[in-house]
């Protein structure tokens, strides 16, 4: 009798792999999402449908909607798997991480988790002149040129939005999507909504 | 429709703009009515799916977020909708997520059993759409829509109708009792006049000429045929007058004729009766001079009162023959029902001894009952049957036919009676000149007689309101027809 078929063994060391890979890890084992970061990847895959960017961010007509995430990624692949496939506005999604800010400028949306707090001033700054979404964490994000952040208030995931700076960067912001917002910030001599 | 008949013009003419006028209206409000319930129904499912669109539209975020707080915010922004009864947005899989309702309300919570798109159900309108965001289907939007208001604008549009449709009667009624004599009334006068007409037979009457239209160009019609009617009934009235004139100049001429033919019968009578008295005398002195100085005449002179007293006595019987034809009328008796069968039994009997002497046969046929003269019949059947043996071929024995036929096909109805004979006949020319009296077709040599027989038998007939035809040609017999009235509807017919 002979075991040592050469299809089976390709088989076998595929499977090796898979599990080298983590295809098969069981889910505690994992470095996995908190609840808050699950719902923020929610909210922010929500997001990008109520947001309009001028046509000269994207390099070509079927380019894909691209959202960077800054440093370290909290939101695992939780926001991966929301993505997979999807299509925003004509465009599949896309999620990649960022190493630095020059880097996220070819994105669309960028979310600046709270642990890159200590660069956010020079992140911001650098996304300051190019039309893509910042989204951050605290209640110090809008204040250094941010445009939406999150916030947790009893137990639930709230924003708040800066549309003057969306405006300024020609980031358009549906105005549904204000409407759902706790404060929106607007630029002076508007009246502040909500 | 079968009562109209029976109505008055005026009636109907009423009834009919009524009915014409009411079911114009009638489809025409409910033309109106159908066509504004459906628009109305229409227009709100059309408002209904915009009103859904736009809350689907504006309920984006908050379905995409399942922000309720949110949801509800945009679902009461349908308060400014007066119709809304109620809205509600479910989540895709069908759950409710937000509701809003006018009055406290319980919408359907579980919509998968609601089908997308409109319906109606009692006062309400329902709407179910989803609502589409990106592509991607979001959730759904659910209305109802309160349809007590058009349900009332409705019922008030079709009370209005009814009285819209109540005044438009009257006002139809009305309208058509004044516009209706427009028509009716030349038609009232023309059936007027001719009530007029008929009623006094007065010609002249016209009816008046109302309009310029059909009945107008009728009632001259009807105005012509009278003026032709009075122009004739003029002629008719003029020639009538004419004839009577001309009738009473025919009596009096007929008056005269009688009165000049009795003047002529009555001198006839009396010239012969008075005319036997000298010839008897005549005849008197013939004989004694015959007897008592008939050796003293000599044999010329014999000869001479012989001559003379056989012309006396062929006067004697011209005198006689004339009485008897005087007598026709002179004599005349009262018609009553007389049986020919018994006539001409008693002719024949009288006959009997001539009709032995020339072996003559006569056959008889039954003969009716007419209305006549007795006396004169006998004397008719008697000449004619005479005749016939007198005028018989000299080796021939003398065959007499006696029939009869009735005419009913004349007016009025007739008998025909035939008496031919196998005789010597004459010639067909003759046959009118035989009739007159004193006239004779033979000398007096051949056969005896002085030619009053067929003159005294035309005379009878002519009394009895007959005629009397003879047919013959010499050497074939001759037959004699003679035709009377079955009955005599008046008196004694004048010769």
């Amino acid at each position: 009798m002979k075991f040592s078929h050469p299809l089976l063994t390709r088989l076998s060391w595929l499977a090796l792999i898979a599990c080298a890979g983590g295809w098969f890890q069981p889910a505690a084992a994992r470095a996995e999402a908190t609840p808050e970061y699950k719902l923020k990847a929610v909210y922010l895959f929500k997001m990008v449908r109520f947001v309009k960017w001028p046509t000269n961010s994207f390099p070509a007509a079927d380019s894909p909607l691209v959202i960077g995430i800054l440093g370290e990624n909290p939101f695992d692949h939780e926001l991966d798997k929301l993505m997979n496939g999807t299509v925003v506005g004509g465009r599949t999604v896309v999620v990649k991480g960022m190493a630095t800010a020059t880097d996220a400028k070819k994105c669309q949306a960028v979310f600046i988790p709270a642990s890159e707090q200590a660069n956010l001033h020079l992140h911001l700054t650098a996304l300051r002149t190019v039309p893509v979404l910042t989204v951050g964490e605290g209640t110090e994000f809008l204040d250094d040129g941010g445009m939406v952040e999150f916030f947790v208030e009893q137990n639930k995931i709230r924003f708040n939005i800066n549309q003057a700076q969306a405006d300024a960067e020609g980031v358009r912001l549906d105005s549904q999507l204000l409407s759902l917002a706790s404060t929106v910030r607007q630029a002076a001599g508007k009246k502040e909504a909500n | 429709m079968r009562f109209l008949w029976k109505l008055s013009l005026r009636r109907k003419l009423t009834a009919v703009i009524m009915l014409v006028s009411v079911s114009a209206l009638l489809l025409a409000c409910a033309g109106f009515i159908g066509f504004e319930y459906y628009a109305t129904r229409k227009a709100l499912v059309n408002d209904l799916t915009s009103l859904a669109d736009v809350l689907g539209f504006n309920s984006h975020a908050a379905l995409r977020f399942q922000d309720k707080t949110a949801a509800e915010t945009t679902l009461a922004s349908m308060q400014a909708k007066p119709n809304l009864a109620a809205a509600s947005l479910y989540t895709p899989d069908g759950k409710l997520f937000a509701a809003w309702s006018r009055r406290p309300y319980h919408p359907a919570q579980d919509a998968a059993t609601l089908t997308e798109g409109h319906h109606f159900e009692g006062d309400h309108l329902w709407m179910f759409k989803s609502v589409v965001h990106d592509g991607e289907k979001i959730g759904y939007v659910g209305l109802e829509s309160d349809l007590r208001e058009i349900t009332e604008r409705i019922h008030l549009l079709a009370g209005l109708m009814v009285l819209v449709l109540a005044a438009a009667v009257l006002v139809a009624l009305w309208l058509s009792a004044k516009l209706q004599t427009v028509v009716t009334q030349p038609i009232l006068q023309l059936a007027e006049t001719a009530q007029l007409v008929s009623e006094r037979k007065d010609y002249s009457l016209r009816a008046p000429q109302a309009s310029r239209d059909e009945v107008g160009a009728l009632i001259d019609s009807f105005n012509q045929m009278l003026a032709q009617i009075e122009q004739g009934d003029a002629s008719l009235k003029a020639e009538i007058a004419e004839r009577r004139t001309a009738e009473a100049k025919l009596q009096q001429l007929a008056d005269r004729l009688e009165a000049s033919n009795r003047e002529l019968t009555d001198f006839a009578y009396v010239a012969s009766h008075d005319l036997q008295e000298p010839l008897r005398k005549i005849q008197a002195f013939g004989d004694r001079l015959h007897s008592k100085f008939a050796a003293a005449l000599g044999e010329t002179g014999q000869d001479y009162l012989k001559r003379m007293e056989d012309a006396a006595a062929r006067m004697q019987t011209l005198i006689t023959d004339l009485l008897q034809f005087s007598r026709v009328t002179t004599k005349a008796q009262p018609f009553v029902p007389v049986d020919l069968n018994e006539i001409v039994r008693g002719v024949l009997s009288d006959l009997e001894v001539r009709m032995e002497q020339t072996q003559g046969v006569v056959e008889v046929e039954p003969l009716p009952e007419v209305d006549a003269d007795a006396m004169q019949m006998r004397q008719l059947f008697q000449n004619l049957i005479g005749n016939a043996l007198k005028f018989r071929k000299p080796e021939v024995p003398p065959v007499i036919r006696v029939s009869c036929t009735r005419h009913n096909g004349s007016l009025p109805p007739r008998f025909e009676l035939v008496v031919t004979d196998n005789g010597i006949g004459f010639e067909q020319k003759y046959a009118d000149r035989i009739f007159v009296i004193f006239q004779r077709l033979h000398g007096r040599g051949a056969y005896e007689g002085t030619g009053i027989g067929l003159a005294i038998c035309k005379k009878i007939v002519e009394r009895h309101g007959g005629s009397i035809q003879a047919t013959s040609a010499l050497g074939c017999g001759a037959s004699f027809t003679i035709s009377l009235p079955v009955k005599h509807t008046q008196g004694e017919h004048q010769p």
